[in-house]
Order: structure tokens, then sequence, then C-alpha cells
């Protein structure tokens, strides 16, 4: 089932309306899937999320979860999705279990749900012993986790991450992939937006990639490196560094054997980065600018 | 019953956070009111009649409705500027399962409260200024309430559309700040030449200390303050209803 559908959505910003941010914009996200929304600075992901998950206007174009209308049941969906936003936003002046009970209230849960799911997401976050903590002496990392634990509580069938590893250290990065992957093992759709496209290639099942508002190509991360080239050859061309995709090692090594700088040449596997930086034409003039190009 | 379900958790919240700032927060509401009282009421007042008797009397329900408003307007907006803004915690509010007129109506309660304790600070603090207790009367009560309700409404209505903390000190300096001083706080606003009081018996301060003087002095009912009053309240709602409505209530980002 679909637990997403965004038919031609489009948002502009501006008094004349003129700058525009999402760009007939459509796709469709399955239920149980971690979908990634990629793109460079200022193609329109943040945007996209934000309307989705109700705090943005659109312009025009339609969103459906599980087949209900946005624009008819806000209230319902708003039940059924949870939002870890890019920037921290927990209430410094209240403690972590004061930040969860007001949550708790504004989704209506009842008060015993509400301690027995809390306490079980924080010792899950390993964070229970921090319940009455003020949110403002909490760590990065810490402040990080208790926005997830908090776009939790309520159980919500659909979890929007946006840049949910943004400005922590690789440790807790990596303890929150955990925490992420382990969401997807227990049914949960999630939206994730990310600049570290590592984390896009680990995490995702399917992955958009946008620039300028508008969709560039969407598949499943080894699908599209496998159009690209499972093997990239990294060499010096004047003085810069260029790129060359193939299919298979041997013909990688076919073409490096011609090369004239051998001590620059660099083999290895095409990664989501490879064919982002090919997509969004952010690499240089040796790369390709367009789908046709990339992937004939 | 749902309403009460989906205000409630954001006033709580707000009284959480009143209640651990509860001595600052009166102490930095009355510190106004207290110079004002002892200038204008002690020093400059012991030298002034007026009909109604001492300056004190005819001066501290111009101080009230000055305490009332800008306790209410500071209650209710500058927090929400700062939530929608800075601390983005506002947009917790409005992604939760809830109307944003819920939201609204929350904000105006959180400043109608911290109106309320400011007042009362006021009323108890001008019995050692030798106020009379004269204030206890329900007509004095509903145009108090009147205050509190529109400059709180006020304050959300400005806490919505400012796009920085900067707007919203300028809307202080350009609306709160001249009310304070020409709504009828100080003087009567029939003693100004004719267009200028016409002016100000025009904002929404005038009519409420106009009605919280005449109220704690015991004048016959002027129903013309309720009327400009309940006008103003009116307006102020359908306009926080237009606001939430069409305006994006958060940043882009």
């Amino acid at each position: 089932m679909k637990a997403i559908r965004v038919v031609e959505l489009t948002k502009s910003y501006g008094t004349k309306r003129d700058v525009i941010a999402v760009d007939n914009l459509s796709f469709e996200v399955e239920e149980g899937q971690i979908f990634c929304l990629l793109g460079p600075n200022g193609a329109g992901k943040t945007t996209t999320i934000r309307i989705l998950n109700t705090l943005l206007k659109k312009d025009s174009g339609k969103i459906y979860f599980f087949d209900i209308d946005l624009d008819k049941k806000p209230q319902e969906i708003k039940n059924i999705i949870g939002v870890v936003q890019q920037h921290t936003n927990v209430d410094s002046e209240l403690s972590v279990w004061e930040n969860l009970l007001i949550h708790a209230m504004l989704h209506k849960m009842k008060k015993s749900m509400f301690e027995e799911r809390a306490t079980q997401l924080l010792e899950t976050m390993d964070m229970l012993d921090k319940k009455n903590r003020f949110a403002n002496k909490l760590s990065g990392g810490e402040r990080r986790k208790l926005t997830i634990v908090r776009a939790l509580l309520h159980n919500p069938k659909i979890l929007f991450l946006d840049e949910p590893t943004v400005g922590l250290d690789t440790l807790t990065r990596r303890a929150i992939w955990n925490d992420i992957k382990q969401l997807r093992s227990s049914g949960k759709t999630i939206i994730l937006t990310t600049h570290y496209i590592e984390e896009a290639q680990m995490l995702s099942d399917q992955v958009l990639i946008i620039n300028k508002g508008k969709k560039l190509i969407e598949d499943a991360p080894n699908i599209l490196i496998n159009k690209l080239g499972k093997i990239t050859v990294e060499y010096q061309e004047n003085n810069k560094t260029a790129y060359k995709f193939f299919n298979t090692t041997r013909e990688a090594k076919v073409f490096s054997a011609n090369l004239n700088d051998l001590n620059s040449i660099f083999i290895r596997e095409t990664n989501l980065e490879d064919v982002f930086l090919t997509i969004t034409g952010n690499g240089g003039e040796q790369y390709c600018n367009s789908l046709e190009k990339c992937f004939p | 019953m749902q309403l009460v379900g989906e205000v409630f958790p954001i006033v709580l919240r707000d009284l959480i956070v009143l209640k651990r700032r509860l001595i600052v927060l009166i102490g930095s509401n009355l510190m106004g009111p207290i110079l004002y009282l002892t200038a204008f009421g002690w020093g400059l007042g012991s030298q002034i009649h007026t009909p109604e008797g001492s300056y004190l009397n005819f001066v501290l329900p111009g101080i009230l409705s000055l305490t009332a408003m800008t306790s209410a307007f500071n209650g209710s907006g500058p927090s929400i500027t700062i939530s929608r803004i800075y601390t983005k915690t506002f947009e917790e509010l409005l992604i939760a399962p809830i109307k944003t007129s819920s939201i609204a109506i929350a904000k105006i309660i959180t400043g109608l409260i911290r109106g309320i304790l400011a007042c009362a600070s006021l009323i108890l603090v001008s019995f050692f200024y030798g106020a009379n207790p004269f204030l206890w009367n329900g007509m004095f009560i509903i145009h108090l309430s009147f205050c509190l309700l529109i400059f709180s409404s006020l304050g959300v209505i400005a806490g919505l559309i400012a796009t920085s903390h900067e707007t919203m000190n300028r809307l202080n300096s350009f609306f709160i700040t001249p009310m304070a001083f020409l709504g009828g706080t100080f003087f009567n606003t029939n003693l100004l030449p004719y267009p200028i009081s016409c002016i100000i018996n025009f904002l929404p301060i005038t009519p409420c200390s106009n009605g919280i003087r005449a109220a704690a002095l015991q004048k016959p009912l002027v129903i013309q303050y309720f009327f400009e009053e309940s006008l103003w309240l009116i307006f102020l709602i359908f306009l926080i209803i237009w606001i939430l409505k069409n305006k994006e209530l958060t940043t882009p980002y």
C-alpha cells in the first residue's frame, strides 16, 4: 500500500511568487520503506517535507497519506505522522519528561499509555536516567535523541526525519542509524532527508534526487549505482580529479592502463555520492548533467 | 470538551514555565507601575487635585489598565514570536492534531493569566501607596477582563505576524508605548484638542482605562465603553482567525 502519494506538488515563495521551491513534484512512498529525499542546498527537500507535515501551505497539487487527502483531513493525518525537524526544537524550559508529557497531551494519549511508552522509548535511546534533566542541559546528541523519542511517542505510522544526524559526532550518528533501522523493522514508513549521502545509501530503500524543486531521478540506491557503473576510476586530468564509470573491474583496468599518470589512479566501487554528483551536475565539467547523458 | 483538551496542554506548558519564573516575572511586571505610582501618584500627585479627589485615586485605574495592557500583550506575543522564529517549538504545536484556533485561544489565556497576576500584584502594592480599596466591583472586573483579553489577543496577532524579535520590539515602540501614555492612563482624554482626542478615543486602551476608572470611582455605567471594548475584541478575534487561515505560521526552513 502507498503510505504517501504526492501529485504535482508546487510551492513558491516571495510576494510575486517568483521563487519556485517545489516545481510540479510527484512521487510515491511504499508503506514500510525508508524513502530518502536527496538534493543540493536549496533543492526543495525541506520545503517538501514541511508541506507534507502540514507546516507549510502548498500552492497546488495533492497529497495523500494512506489514500486520505491531506487537504480534507489534516487532523487525522497529523495523528499518524511523527516529525523530527532539521533543528532540534525541544522546549529548553521543560525537562525531558515534561517535553514528552506535553507532546502526549497534545496527541490525546492516555496517561498510562504515555508513561509506559515514554519509559520504553527513553530506555531504548539510553536516556531514561536523564528524564528529569532540563532539555537545555542535554548535549546535542541527547537533544536530537529526545526529538526522535518525542516524534515516536504517539506511535506514528509515518516518521519524517529531516537531517536527523546533522551536527552529531560519528558515534551518535551511528547509534541513530541503528535506531532508524530498528524503526524500519518495526514497520514504520520513514521519510528521510540528509546531506550525508553515505547515510542515504546505507539506510534507504528508495532515493529521490531533486534539484531546484524538480524531480531528477528516483530508484533504489543499488539500481542507481548499477546504472551509472559499479566501478569508478578516479584519475588526474588537467590538474583536476576526473571520474569514469564502468560495469566491470576489467573494463576499469583496461581504461586505467592507457592513462599517463599511473600514480594518481584509484579504482573503487561506485557509491551513491557519485550518482548524486553526476545527476546534480555538481562535480564539475567532467560530469554529465542530464539523465539522458548519465543513463543513456 | 475537545477544545479544552486541545487548549489545556499548551496552557499547562506555559503555567509550568510561569511557575518557575514567578518571582522574576512579578518583579519585572511591577517595576514600571511602581515607578509610575511613586512619580505620578506620590510625587507629582500630591500637588494635584482632581474632581475625583486625589490624583493617586485618579491615576491608579490608569496605571492598572496600562499594566493589564503591557502584561497581557507581553504575556502572549513575544513567547509566540520566539517559539515561531528562534526556538521553533511552535512547530510542535502546528504538527499536533489540534486546531490552530486552539493554539490561539491557549496563548490568549496565557496572556490573560499573566495579566491577572500582574494586576493583582499591583492592586496589593497600591494599598501601600494609600489607595482606596475601591476596586473590587463587578464593572471593574468586567472592564479589566476586556482589557486583558483585548491586549492578549493583540499580543497573539503581533506574535503571529512578527518576522523577528526586532519587529516585535517595533510593535511595542509604535503601538504599546504611545497607548501607555496617551490612552487615558494619566489624564482625561477629553482635555486634549478635538481631533487628537478623537484619535486617542479610538485606541483600544482608551475605553478600557476610562471604563476601569469609571468603575473604580463608582461613576454611573457608561455603555459606550463596553460597546467599544466588545467591538475591539470581536475585530481582533476575526483578525486572528484570518491570520490563522491565510498566513504561513512558520518559517520556510
